[in-house]
């Protein structure tokens, strides 16, 4: 479970401060499928970043399973982020001079897993997202729909409680659109993974069992 | 962790090939430079011990005029100066009260002049500097004179006055044989011998850096300077040999309150002290070089700091992503540090081998000798290098120490970094 309490954000661009979250009371259950949708700057990403412990609150309370991660260390985000959660970014979010399967490597490297075992487990990862002929390739060398299966192989690799993905399928056509979101639907459903995920999509949104909406920085109506 | 961190870095390295190159090639020439010039100087110094080793330590030099003060300070210096080219300006000492010391074995002098020449085959006349031994010098301090070899014709006899022994060098230019004649200033000089080249003598080529005396050496018997210039029992430098027992520093000491009694006084240096003092002066210059090749290789790690912040800026985004999966502050660090390690000591074995192959052929370019010392020619300075196992060893200790200090203030900024921001950067 994921409970955010009053929750503000203000980023500060010089003299003008910017209001990304306005006070965000939200709570996420464990194993849900939740969509994010709202209008562009609305603070969609600030809100996801919160959500995995990428980023702090100014003010109000992150509490992540049981505990409150909104003044802890830089160490520990870290850790936790590593550990139970995986992210996976709209756009060009793998390391360029990597290959496919070093990408998916380096979470797991940075916990610690043996060399051989995490080449192992890259393998088998890659090839459930259906990339088992792409080992060896460099994200330049892929399409933008098996870039974002890598980055999502990739957040799996220490196989976290909670998957964020930020438009995962935003630069995608429709057809690999819809192939990664049936990998998020299988992974939520069978593994019992929770999943949330922004996206301006409608259709996509319908794969979630939850739709929050976000405006100018606070929670709308949410439509079931 | 660590080791994944090593194979990172190298790859990081690899990936930005044109500007890691230049980057170590920054360090390259400052280690290369450094290792070349600290082999040369400390081949030298072995060069100057071996020498001295090889000629004995019990043989004081002697020259006129001067304090009674040791060889140390300023003024000691000076003498040292003197006594290793050959003496000052020639003045009258009286050498026979010599035998009054139990101590003293044999000894010697010689006396400098800068005179005209002339000789059949030369076109005009030459300036040259002609040295003036007493009877026996050559053999009694063989050493002193590279062992004064014979290559054609003979040594001087004890009768001999208006003749001349030549080195190989001046005897080709002044185009002369065994039995020519060669002219200082008015007088006829016969030549009875001419001297082993010294170049042939296996270090180097002789070519045009041969710095050696003895090549280019005029020697007649002393008397007959007197003759030409005038000046009897005029000297520019006596050597000295004690018996192997003696106490060297006080013979010395003996030998000048000896001459102080008399009209000119003289300055000694024992071959010990001349030991010393050259290997001081070559110590000396040796550090001024390479403190300026220090400064290269300081120049080189201000080139791997520039290299690392260009890094971090370009890699902002990627340092986002890898704190984004989980990559901590000390992982971000240590990532660049190695990497400018790596740079530092890629360039400093690289470096290194540079050094060695710069020096040794150095050594060889430089041929044989800087010729010093008494007979100008017999203590000759080897540029032929030498390389310690430490030399080595430091060099690339130096250098990666040098690389990862270089990218302490980079990494640092690169692991500060907030993810989300990192993340935004385009
Ligand atoms: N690091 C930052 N510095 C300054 N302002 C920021 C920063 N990050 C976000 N903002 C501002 O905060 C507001 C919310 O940004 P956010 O990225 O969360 O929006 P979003 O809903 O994800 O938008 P989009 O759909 O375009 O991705 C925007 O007005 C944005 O300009
Ligand atoms: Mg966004």
């Amino acid at each position: 479970m994921i409970k955010l309490d009053h929750v503000v954000r203000t980023y500060q661009m010089g003299k003008t401060t910017v209001q990304a979250l306005r006070g965000v009371d939200l709570e996420i259950h464990d194993g849900e499928l939740v969509a994010i949708m709202g209008p562009s700057g609305s603070g969609k990403s600030t809100l996801m970043h919160l959500l995995g412990g990428l980023d702090q609150p100014d003010e109000g309370s992150v509490v992540f399973g049981d505990q409150d991660i909104s003044k802890q260390s830089r160490d520990f985000l870290a850790e936790l982020r590593g550990k139970r959660v995986g992210f996976v970014f709209q756009t060009f979010s793998l390391i360029p001079t990597l290959t496919a399967l070093d990408n998916v490597e380096l979470p797991m490297m940075y916990q610690g897993v043996e060399r051989k075992v995490r080449r192992e487990r890259a393998q088998h990862l890659l090839e459930q997202v259906g990339l088992g002929d792409r080992l060896n390739h460099r994200p330049t060398e892929l399409s933008g729909g098996e870039q974002q299966r890598v980055a999502t192989a990739r957040a799996l690799a220490n196989d976290p409680e909670v998957l964020l993905a930020d438009e995962p399928t935003g630069n995608l056509d429709s057809k690999s659109g819809k192939q990664i979101m049936q990998l998020l639907t299988q992974l939520n459903e069978e593994k019992g993974m929770t999943v949330i995920l922004v996206t301006h999509d409608a259709t996509i949104a319908g794969y979630a069992q939850r739709t929050i909406h976000i405006f100018d920085g606070r929670i709308g109506d949410a439509a079931d | 962790m660590f080791r994944d961190n090593i194979r990172l870095a190298f790859h990081n390295i690899r990936h930005r090939q044109v500007r890691s190159w230049l980057t170590i090639l920054g360090i390259v020439v400052g280690v290369a430079a450094v290792v070349a010039l600290i082999s040369i100087g400390e081949g030298m110094q072995n060069s100057i011990e071996e020498q001295f080793e090889s000629i004995g330590y019990n043989t004081i030099i002697l020259s006129p005029g001067g304090s009674t003060e040791q060889a140390s300070g300023p003024e000691g210096r000076m003498g040292v100066l003197k006594a290793m080219f050959g003496g000052g300006k020639p003045a009258v000492v009286d050498l026979s009260v010599l035998d009054r010391l139990p101590q003293v074995v044999s000894f010697g002098a010689q006396r400098i002049e800068t005179g005209m020449i002339a000789s059949e085959n030369l076109d005009g006349q030459a300036f040259l500097r002609i040295t003036g031994l007493t009877y026996g010098m050559t053999d009694y301090f063989n050493a002193y004179f590279n062992g004064f070899p014979i290559a054609q014709g003979r040594n001087f006899d004890q009768s001999d006055r208006s003749v001349i022994v030549l080195g190989a060098q001046v005897a080709t230019d002044l185009g002369v044989a065994v039995g020519d004649q060669v002219q200082i200033e008015t007088t006829d000089f016969e030549v009875i011998g001419i001297l082993e080249s010294t170049a042939t003598e296996g270090k180097g080529t002789g070519g045009a850096m041969t710095f050696r005396g003895m090549d280019t050496g005029l020697f007649v018997p002393i008397e007959s300077l007197e003759t030409l210039y005038g000046g009897e029992g005029k000297i520019s430098q006596a050597l000295v040999e004690v018996t192997d027992q003696t106490d060297v520093v006080e013979a010395s000491q003996a030998i000048k309150n000896l001459f102080s009694q008399f009209e000119t006084p003289v300055q000694t240096i024992t071959a010990e002290e001349m030991s010393e003092q050259m290997k001081s002066v070559m110590a000396s210059i040796q550090m001024t070089l390479t403190a300026i090749a220090a400064i290269s290789l300081l120049v080189g790690a201000i080139g791997v700091m520039n290299t690392m912040f260009t890094s971090v800026l370009e890699r902002t985004r990627e340092i986002g992503i890898m704190k984004a999966i989980g990559a901590k502050d000390r992982h971000v660090l240590s990532l660049f540090m190695i990497e400018s390690g790596l740079l530092g000591i890629i360039g400093g074995a690289i470096g290194v081998l540079a050094g060695v192959a710069i020096s040794s052929l150095a050594g060889g370019v430089l041929s044989g000798a800087l010729a010093v010392g008494p007979g100008s020619g017999g203590i000759s300075v080897s540029f032929a290098a030498s390389y310690s196992p430490w030399l080595i060893i430091g060099a690339l200790l130096a250098s990666f120490v040098l690389g990862a200090i270089a990218g302490v203030l980079p990494a640092r900024r690169g692991a500060k970094l907030r993810p989300v921001e990192a993340l935004r950067y385009e």
